[in-house]
């Protein structure tokens, strides 16, 4: 606790320079709430997930059960199978619409274009709303009768009425376009950033070779940009895999369990079904999936550090 | 000439993108304002209209009346506001030692926060919630903003690593050589220069605290503590009318103070979240 | 800002839940009454009409009783979870003075609830009152009553009679009718068949339960998947799943987990029929508007053998927690005056839309019933309730998930059993 005030004391004594000049003391805050918010919980969770323990009572026995029950499942597998589709489709379009966007709004600006801070607030905005907000958005307008907007358009060009929220595979696909609705913005913005830091000589250097937009956009950009469009990629992959609020208010796993990722299927597997062994079990799949993709970052990471 | 028009073509493209990426971003917004206007007759009118006739603004005060709404706004802005000031305070300090110090486990540490960041807050939040209802600290809001902070700690650090290496270090040696200690080269130097980063770390962290959704929902079970993240699922549907109607007119009002703070601030935001991110 | 008034708010919370119930700090003879419930049966109901009536007995309630000090706590919206965190602070001792308790979870609640017959005599409030399920779910193993059971509500077939003159009263029929009136127009049967409760207690539970059925055994141990009742759960998927394919529902209901989930069905003016719960009453005239609502009416739920009925009654009970007597009186009397007493179940039944769980109420001129009060009754004679084995929760999502694969399409009827008698089971 000395050290951390020695920190912020403005006022720094000669005897205790010795303090400040190693790294320590600074990380210390870093390094405690760290420890106290997720060394704890994560080793809890892998005890846990071998347990039969329930969330209504108090009694376990240590057991690998939960593993047997989850490995031995072809819904586990299903679910997994499930959340990968979300991930990568969510992942695919948000970068691939998130580029799209960022290159409209640059070219935009280099000629002078009014409505760019239009086009980019509306994108931003969706990304503050809360999930469970989104979730109840596109609840309502996916309504499968004519009163739903989209059926009533679809009703109205004299096709059949989707069932938006109903079939197993277009539930799935009702869930990715709104959660690409949701995440396109945070994209977005890292490779709006990153164009505007390409050096323009380049491009023009390209430009006067005779390389024309799609050659530049292809041999040229997107090159430059890769780096920075993986960092992008493994970072909302991971917060994909992590959520579950707007899908929880939008189809809450269903019709079945065919919109159930794993982290929707982690909270009703202890809040709903209490089972709280198996959930931890799943919680640890989570983490390994998790720690894959860190790892796989990192590689990246360092890979460009190389550079 | 072809020049010219090669331009305006380009230009009329553009346009056109723009009305088309703006359509698709703002409908459901446009959709749920509509909704919340409308009384319970017109949410079932086939075809389903886009303007209501009537304008019920007694929607709204309803929900202001009769519901948590406005509660739960307040609670979203003290959770957000210290959660922003406790992360600065303890991710400002941390970055400076992973950028300026060098040490042998530097870069071990850096991979340690790297993976916190990495694991979902579902993870973390059951093991917290036995903790925390064992020891009555559930509904807690000193400890849930640990844990805020806890989750978003890691992406600041880095983020303020990232832009404090861009800092020359020529400016660390001109305040040494002038007798400055690191504590006034931080204060006097570090800071008003990382100014845009710091801006951006303030509002990744508040976008992020002020859609967190997992911690308050686990971490609390008074309803009057509720962010708005997770007090509107309290407005869905109670059995015995039909709420639609009240559900979108809450939805609208939490979320339009974040829509004010984007609209006027956005040039603010943009800037910030792009130069932070490009220096990050 | 104000920080100093959260740090205090955290460590004033943190004593106060430490001590366990915390004394009035004025020093005065006050007692802080605790009252956890849904929103729903608090002043702060979403409803606007339930909310005034609570909040006006609450008022008198204060004004007479001027040393209690009530404090609403709200639960959580998810029942599950609300009972569940109930039963955690039960078993912590940490549990609130009186609690709203979902009528079928009260069992669970036995060992930590205070028995009320005392009060009860003194209130007037006969146990054998109550309609049969409703005593059978207050009656603790020892015979003595641990809840006040305030409403109740059912779920029953409602139909437009200028579409359809005469009912289905078997699935057959059901099949036969839904055919019949698309023809005319009408969507076919609607019913909720996705995730949620409302799937459980309205569709899949009343057809199991006719055949006589049963979920749990009677030490809460699942039973629905094997032996008999698991031919009679076959039964009732299969009997949907054909319903399904002949077209008499449509997919979409697999996408509707609660019985309000319908109200957007009904409003379209194309639905004539539905499976719903009996206070759906109210709100159907507020969607197609009250002349047209003039032609519906209710019937029992259409079984899968002729001559078989069942239904699910549910609605939420009340149970003391505080061991001081003084509270308990206090919790008692607020309970009498909001929803126990003739005065207090009639009244606010009238305003929320639910039933009296007691037989003297419906006859009583403080319940003013509603257009189909007299056949919901005599269809709750009938009614069961859930098991309140500490598996139903799973037992019921599972099977809400089998139900809801089995409409959309994803699995056949054994393998969609199968399935969930596995999760809930290995």
């Amino acid at each position: 606790m000395s050290n951390f005030q020695s920190v912020k004391s403005p006022k720094i004594k000669p005897g205790k320079r010795a303090f400040v000049n190693s790294p320590f003391p600074w990380l210390l805050p870093l390094g405690l709430i760290l420890t106290f918010v997720f060394v704890y919980p994560i080793f809890e969770i892998i005890r846990l997930s071998f347990t039969d323990a329930s969330l209504l009572g108090a009694d376990y026995s240590y057991t690998t059960e939960s593993y047997g029950r989850l490995f031995g499942h072809s819904e586990f597998f299903s679910m997994l199978l499930i959340t990968a589709i979300f991930v990568s489709f969510s992942v695919v379009f948000q970068l691939f619409f998130g580029f799209i966007i960022a290159f409209l709004i640059d070219q935009g600006q280099k000629l002078d274009l009014k409505g760019t801070v239009i086009v980019r607030t509306s994108v931003l905005t969706a990304w503050a709303i809360p999930g469970v907000i989104i979730g109840i958005i596109w609840r309502v307008m996916y309504t499968e009768t004519e009163v739903g907007i989209f059926n009533s358009l679809v009703g109205m060009v004299g096709m059949d009425l989707i069932p938006f929220l109903s079939d197993p595979t277009i539930a799935l696909i009702s869930v990715i376009v709104a959660n690409v609705w949701r995440g396109t913005a945070f994209s977005m913005i890292l490779i709006y950033a990153a164009i505007q830091t390409l050096p323009n000589d380049v491009m023009e250097a390209a430009k006067i070779d005779g390389a024309n937009g799609l050659q530049r956009l292809f041999k040229v950009m997107l090159p430059m940009l890769a780096p920075i469009i993986l960092v992008t990629l493994i970072i909302i992959s991971i917060d994909t895999f992590n959520t579950f609020d707007m899908v929880m208010a939008l189809t809450g796993g269903g019709p079945g369990q065919s919109t159930e990722v794993i982290a929707l299927s982690i909270y009703t597997t202890i809040f709903r079904e209490f089972n709280l062994g198996q959930g931890a079990a799943t919680s640890v799949v989570l983490l390994s999936i998790n720690v894959i993709m860190t790892l796989v970052y990192l590689k990246i990471l360092g890979r460009q550090g190389e550079k | 000439m072809s020049h010219h028009n090669k331009t305006l073509v380009k230009k009329i493209g553009i346009y056109f993108s723009y009305a088309v990426i703006t359509l698709f971003f703002l409908f459901p917004l446009l959709w749920i304002i509509s909704m919340s206007f409308k009384t319970s007759q017109e949410l079932f009118a086939i075809p389903p209209t886009l303007i209501p006739e009537t304008f019920a603004i007694e929607n709204y005060r309803y929900v202001l009346e009769t519901t948590g709404v406005v509660n739960y706004l307040k609670n979203s802005a003290i959770i957000v506001f210290f959660t922003v000031i406790f992360t600065l305070l303890v991710s400002v300090p941390a970055a400076y030692a992973l950028s300026r110090f060098k040490f042998k486990l530097k870069v071990p540490i850096l991979i340690t926060v790297l993976m916190t960041q990495m694991i979902s807050a579902v993870v973390i939040s059951i093991p917290l919630y036995r903790l925390f209802s064992n020891w009555n600290l559930l509904n807690n809001y000193i400890v849930l903003i640990i844990v805020y902070v806890s989750v978003v700690l890691p992406l600041a650090t880095w983020f303020l690593k990232g832009y404090f290496d861009t800092i020359p270090a020529v400016l660390d040696e001109a305040a040494t050589i002038d007798g400055a200690n690191r504590w006034q080269f931080i204060t006097k130097i570090l800071f008003p220069t990382s100014m845009p980063g710091i801006v951006s770390v303030t509002i990744l962290v508040a976008v992020q605290s002020w859609s967190q959704f997992v911690i308050p929902f686990i971490l609390l079970d008074d309803e009057s503590l509720y962010p708005v993240s997770v007090g509107v699922m309290n407005l869905q549907s109670t059995q015995q009318a039909v709420t639609t109607h009240y559900l979108a007119a809450g939805s609208v009002i939490s979320v339009i103070p974040v829509i004010i703070l984007f609209v006027v601030f956005q040039r603010l935001i943009v800037g910030a979240l792009t130069s932070g991110a490009v220096k990050g | 800002m104000n920080i100093n008034k959260h740090w205090l708010f955290g460590i004033v919370f943190l004593a106060f839940f430490m001590v366990g119930c915390s004394s009035d700090s004025s020093g005065e003879d006050a007692v802080d009454l605790n009252w956890a419930s849904p929103a729903g049966y608090t002043p702060q109901s979403p409803v606007a009409s339930d909310a005034e009536y609570i909040s006006e007995k609450v008022s008198e309630f204060e004004e007479e009783n001027p040393d209690v000090n009530l404090n609403v706590d709200v639960m959580a919206n998810n029942v599950n979870e609300a009972m569940a965190r109930l039963m955690e602070q039960a078993e912590s001792g940490r549990a609130p003075d009186l609690a709203a308790i979902d009528g079928y979870i009260l069992p669970n609640f036995y060992d930590h609830l205070q028995p009320l017959d005392d009060l009860m005599e003194e209130y007037g409030i006969d146990p054998d009152d109550y309609l049969p399920f409703a005593k059978d779910v207050v009656t603790g193993p020892d015979g003595k009553i641990y809840g006040l059971y305030m409403n109740t509500d059912t779920r029953v077939l409602f139909y437009d009679t200028d579409v359809i003159p005469e009912p289905p009263s078997t699935w057959d029929e059901v099949i036969e009718v839904s055919t019949k009136i698309q023809e005319e127009g009408y969507n076919g049967l609607m019913l909720p068949g996705g995730r949620g409760e409302g799937t459980s207690v309205t569709t899949l539970w009343p057809l199991f339960w006719a055949q006589g059925g049963e979920l749990t055994d009677d030490d809460g141990n699942p039973t629905f998947g094997e032996g008999e009742n698991r031919e009679k759960m076959l039964n009732v998927l299969t009997t949907i799943q054909e319903a399904a394919e002949a077209g008499a529902i449509p997919q979409r209901v697999s996408s509707y987990g609660a019985e309000g989930d319908l109200d957007q069905e009904v409003a379209t003016g194309k639905t004539a029929m539905f499976l719903g719960g009996n206070w759906q009453e109210t709100v159907i005239p507020d969607l197609i508007g009250e002349e047209e609502f003039e032609s519906w009416a209710v019937a029992p739920l259409p079984q899968i053998e002729e001559g078989t009925d069942a239904t699910s009654a549910g609605g939420w009970t009340w149970g003391i927690f505080t061991e001081d007597e003084e509270k308990q009186r206090a919790a008692f009397d607020l309970m009498a005056r909001l929803y126990m007493s003739d005065q207090g179940m009639g009244e606010f039944n009238n305003v929320f839309g639910g039933l009296p769980s007691r037989e003297s109420v419906f006859d009583s001129e403080y319940y003013k019933g509603t257009k189909f009060s007299d056949e919901y009754r005599e269809m709750l004679e009938e009614a069961q309730t859930r098991p309140p084995s500490p598996e139903y929760s799973k037992i019921s999502t599972e099977m809400q998930i089998a139900i809801s694969e089995v409409i959309s399409g994803g699995k056949t009827p054994e393998q969609a059993l199968d399935d969930a008698w596995n999760s809930v089971n290995n």
